[in-house]
């Protein structure tokens, strides 16, 4: 065998190996990834956003958040190996979860309570609230602290585990939400079709449209929407 | 009662119902956890936080965005 051959083969060899290790670790990663139903889910919210007539970019970001967390989590495991008595403690099916996601974020010192955190939230709402519903500023304004948002969340550091929640009213709670997704669901289904909206069966979107057609209303909710955001984010 | 009546009492009723359980919450010895205690229990883990939050973006979007 000449040089350059034996060099070829060994590369080769090392891109099988290589490749036969991943592909050995595939339906395991698969089958982890679905274990952790945010991922499928923002993938399918993404999909059904985009055939709902939605702009394309609403679902794509639901798309590209779920493909960012998949790779993310893979990439942290083989990057943290785990502990057999982590393992050991979390139960063997939940372990890739809890050695793949530190828990609880602390939020930045600047998200904490604050007069000047309340009046930018405020200046914020009343400013982007003048622009006109679908427009390229207010599309701009909102996408920053979304964005923000998520990078916030992303990074956020460890706080421990919090107190567990007992299975009844974790139950009630999301009974209420899950009713909830079913009848908007409902309403959606029962329009003319996805994309053409009804008095008959009207949405929550249907609903706020007279609360969004004026500058104070299109201000509320955007000021509503900030506190919730922050809420979320001091969780 | 028709259909646009009956659609809106529905999600009032689940309004309603958010609002008796965060009360019931803060009652003496209550099963119910606080609607922020729940939240702050399913968002520990990373890719529910991020969940979350994205879910919360996509609601500004929606309502505002191109």
């Amino acid at each position: 065998m000449s040089g350059s051959d034996h060099i070829r083969s060994t590369g080769r060899g090392r891109l099988t190996s290589g490749s036969a290790r991943v592909l050995a670790t595939l339906p395991g990663a698969l089958v982890r990834m679905l274990r952790q139903p945010v991922v499928p889910v923002l993938m399918i919210a993404g999909v059904v956003d985009a055939i709902s007539g939605s702009p394309v970019g609403h679902g794509m970001m639901l798309i590209v958040v779920a493909v960012g967390l998949a790779l993310d989590t893979v990439r942290r495991r083989n990057a943290q190996p785990a502990a057999p008595a982590e393992v050991e403690e979390h139960g063997g099916a939940d372990a890739f979860v809890v050695l793949a996601e530190r828990p609880q974020p602390h939020a930045p010192a600047f998200l904490r309570p604050a007069p000047r955190l309340f009046l930018g939230g405020l200046a914020y709402a009343v400013i982007v609230g003048a622009f006109a519903r679908y427009s390229w500023p207010v599309t701009v304004a909102v996408m920053a602290p979304g964005v923000a948002a998520i990078a916030i969340s992303w990074a956020a550091p460890s706080r421990g585990e919090p107190e567990s929640v007992g299975r009844f009213g974790a139950g009630a709670w999301a009974t209420v939400f899950i009713a909830l997704g079913l009848w908007e669901l409902a309403a959606l289904l029962l329009q003319p079709d996805l994309v053409t909206m009804s008095w008959a069966h009207p949405t929550i979107s249907y609903l706020m449209d007279p609360v969004l057609a004026s500058h104070a209303g299109r201000s509320a909710t955007l000021f509503l929407w900030l506190v919730f955001g922050w809420f979320l984010l001091e969780r | 009662m028709n259909s646009h009546n009956i659609t809106i009492a529905g999600y009032l009723l689940f309004v309603a119902a958010a609002v008796g359980l965060q009360r019931l919450a803060y009652g003496g010895r209550s099963r119910i956890p606080a609607f922020g205690d729940l939240l702050g229990r399913i968002m520990h883990t990373r890719s529910v936080r991020v969940g979350v939050i994205t879910g919360w973006a996509w609601l500004g979007l929606h309502f505002f965005a191109r």
